[in-house]
């Protein structure tokens, strides 16, 4: 293993973090980078060992009136503001470009919405995104479709003693769909929650090419595993396939 | 060892004695000797040529206004301290020799009418003293120490630079490591920030980036007050703080030049030892100041820690920095960012309390425009209670 192409990697990916957060503050989209910013610090502690890892917790987006307003349409309606808190939590080891394995070892991605309505009552909605860490379990004889990763509504950082009126919060569906780590989340979440400023952001350069390498990075070995059809994978090291991917999958 | 000072002061002897005295009474190994200022020309062969053998420099900002004899004569300056001070700075700047910190020691409103209007002159000084704080024998003591700190720094500064065969790529050692690798959790543009200099800068370019830009900001560094915020810990209230400190953060501490007059620690580093030792309580940032500080409890088994209540009940205890104006804890979701302009990346935000607002120690116009709307509800939602 290359020990100056990993501390490179582990360099890249702590500068990426820092640009992306330096381009979301001069946007006005982030209150307080700082969770980026320990986060590019964590991903270059033991520069020289293949595993990586990272917290970004408790990230903060603006939503100003005029994207409120975009979301108009919510239920219960009349927010008079709204808040967005993005929390990560990533882990893998060092992979190279064109790399087919899994990226990850761990993956968390918790989403907590919180509106508020001018009379004082607050409002949640949540989703997160996870990785199932129980990949031994061969997909062919699984239960319930588990995919590798997948979106699930609601999630455990919500207050407890919440009402729920009539709502039905169930673990199922679990959705299948590309990992996302703390660049690609962040991104994730502009492009539904902020419209024009994320597309004013894809026309940046270094905004986009930040999303690009962290697309290379990890969407590229995922959907090399869902176009891999012909067998099931279970091998040392980390090679996956589409069952990993789409359970319900029969290749 | 003991570190002297130049004091160069046209008031009053007996006076300026006895600001002198105010430093070095508080603060063992530091000596000032008073001197009446000269003619330019004379003050600068003095202070900048090999002879001067004092640690550092301490200039009054008006040097100018009374005169005095001197060497057998009745002599008045006909200078000011940062011409002074610039003076020497230049002459550093040509020949590294005798570099040595220079700290400026003035009354408030003196300070207010002349140095504060003078944005030009604000790198020539390391630091400065305003001397109607000297009645306080804590602040007095602060100061002592950043003296020593400084001179002992200076000479740090130009021992390391020195002895450097390379002109750029070795200013992690000024913060106290030995390894690049070891500098890899700091912003690259920090590390590198000298690495385009063409030669070897003066000391006082150093010092000054290191106190300005690093010491005297959060950033990667923290000072006591926002580590003991995101360690959940009621400062005043905890008497084993310390003690707790000593036994878990060490590694966290800065031992950078300057580390005696500053105590600071790497922010990212704390994270990390909590991280090592304490990762069942899950991430620090997450949890709140109980859960840390039960954890705390566990792991050194002392039982002076207590942890600190929010300003507000409905305020988070996710603590992570401070309200500016009130110093206490605050979680950055519950403040109103501060308009600040941040000369570098790695500076960190700075949020105000709206209890602050309400108590008239922070105006409107110093809040960010991207948190005005918020300070707008939270006035609404305080007045409909």
């Amino acid at each position: 293993m290359n020990k100056a192409k990993i501390k490179d990697f582990k360099r890249g990916l702590a500068n990426d973090l820092r640009g992306l957060a330096e381009t979301l503050r001069i946007a006005g989209i982030l209150r307080d980078t700082s969770p980026l910013d320990s986060a590019a610090a964590m991903c270059t502690t033991n520069l020289q060992r293949e595993d990586w890892k990272y917290d970004c917790l408790g990230l903060q987006f603006l939503v100003s009136q005029v994207h409120l307003a975009f979301h108009r349409r919510t239920i219960p309606g009349n927010l008079s503001e709204m808040a967005i808190e993005l929390s990560v939590q990533a882990g893998g080891k060092y992979t190279e470009l064109h790399d087919s394995r899994d990226p990850f070892t761990l993956l968390e991605v918790n989403c907590v919405i919180e509106g508020r309505q001018a009379t004082g009552t607050t409002y949640y909605c949540a989703w997160h995104l996870d990785r199932n860490q129980d990949e031994n379990t061969e997909q062919e004889s699984a239960e319930f479709a588990h995919p590798r990763y997948h979106f699930q509504f609601w999630g455990d950082r919500l207050p407890a003693d919440l009402g729920y009126g009539r709502s039905l919060l169930l673990k199922a569906p679990r959705i299948a769909h590309p990992p996302l780590d703390a660049i690609l989340a962040i991104d994730f979440v502009l492009s539904n929650y902020y419209p024009g400023v994320w597309r004013d952001l894809r026309d940046d350069a270094k905004y986009a090419r930040i999303i690009q390498a962290a697309q290379r990075r990890i969407w590229l070995p995922y959907s090399m595993a869902a176009g891999r059809w012909n067998g099931l994978a279970k091998s040392k090291d980390m090679a996956w396939s589409v069952k990993d991917v789409w359970p319900q999958a029969i290749p | 060892m003991t570190i002297k000072y130049v004091y160069l002061d046209d008031g009053d002897e007996a006076e300026s004695t006895a600001y002198a005295n105010a430093l070095t009474n508080a603060t063992p190994d530091l000596q000032i000797f008073h001197e009446y200022p000269k003619s330019f020309s004379s003050q600068i062969r003095q202070i900048s040529g090999r002879s001067f053998s004092a640690d550092g420099l301490l200039l009054d900002l008006r040097l100018d206004q009374t005169s005095h004899e001197a060497d057998g004569e009745r002599v008045r300056a006909d200078f000011r301290a940062p011409a002074l001070a610039q003076e020497i700075r230049t002459r550093t700047a040509e020949k590294h020799h005798r570099e040595y910190p220079i700290a400026l020691l003035s009354f408030d409103y003196r300070l207010k009418e002349s140095y504060y209007r003078d944005h030009t002159s604000h790198d020539l000084f390391d630091i400065i003293i305003v001397k109607d704080e000297l009645e306080n024998e804590l602040i007095a003591a602060s100061y002592g120490r950043q003296l020593i700190a400084l001179a002992d720094g200076y000479r740090d500064i130009v021992r390391i630079r020195n002895a450097q065969e390379t002109r750029v790529g070795w200013f992690h050692h000024l913060l106290g490591f030995n390894d690049s690798d070891e500098v890899a959790f700091l912003d690259p543009r920090l590390v590198g920030h000298f690495d385009s200099a063409a030669i070897k800068r003066p000391a006082h370019e150093y010092a000054g980036f290191i106190i300005r830009h690093l010491l005297r900001n959060r950033g990667p560094l923290i000072d006591d007050l926002v580590l003991a915020a995101r360690l959940g810990i009621d400062f005043k209230a905890s008497p084993d703080f310390q003690e707790m400190v000593a036994r878990l953060f060490v590694d966290a501490s800065y031992r950078g030049v300057f580390q005696s007059g500053w105590i600071r620690w790497w922010a990212f580093k704390v994270e990390k030892t909590w991280n090592e030792v304490a990762s069942d309580a899950g991430p620090l940032r997450a949890i709140s100041a109980v859960e840390r500080v039960r954890k705390l409890k566990t792991l050194t088994g002392l039982r002076g820690l207590v942890p600190v209540q929010s300003l507000n009940e409905d305020y988070s205890t996710r603590f992570w920095t401070i309200c500016e104006r009130l110093k206490v804890p605050l979680d950055p979701r519950d403040g109103l960012l501060l308009r600040s302009t941040r000369p570098f990346p790695w500076y960190s935000d700075q949020f105000v309390s709206f209890e602050a607002y309400e108590r008239r120690l922070v105006d409107r116009r110093d809040i960010d425009p991207i948190d005005h709307v918020r300070l707008e509800l939270m006035k609404q939602k305080r007045s409909s209670r």
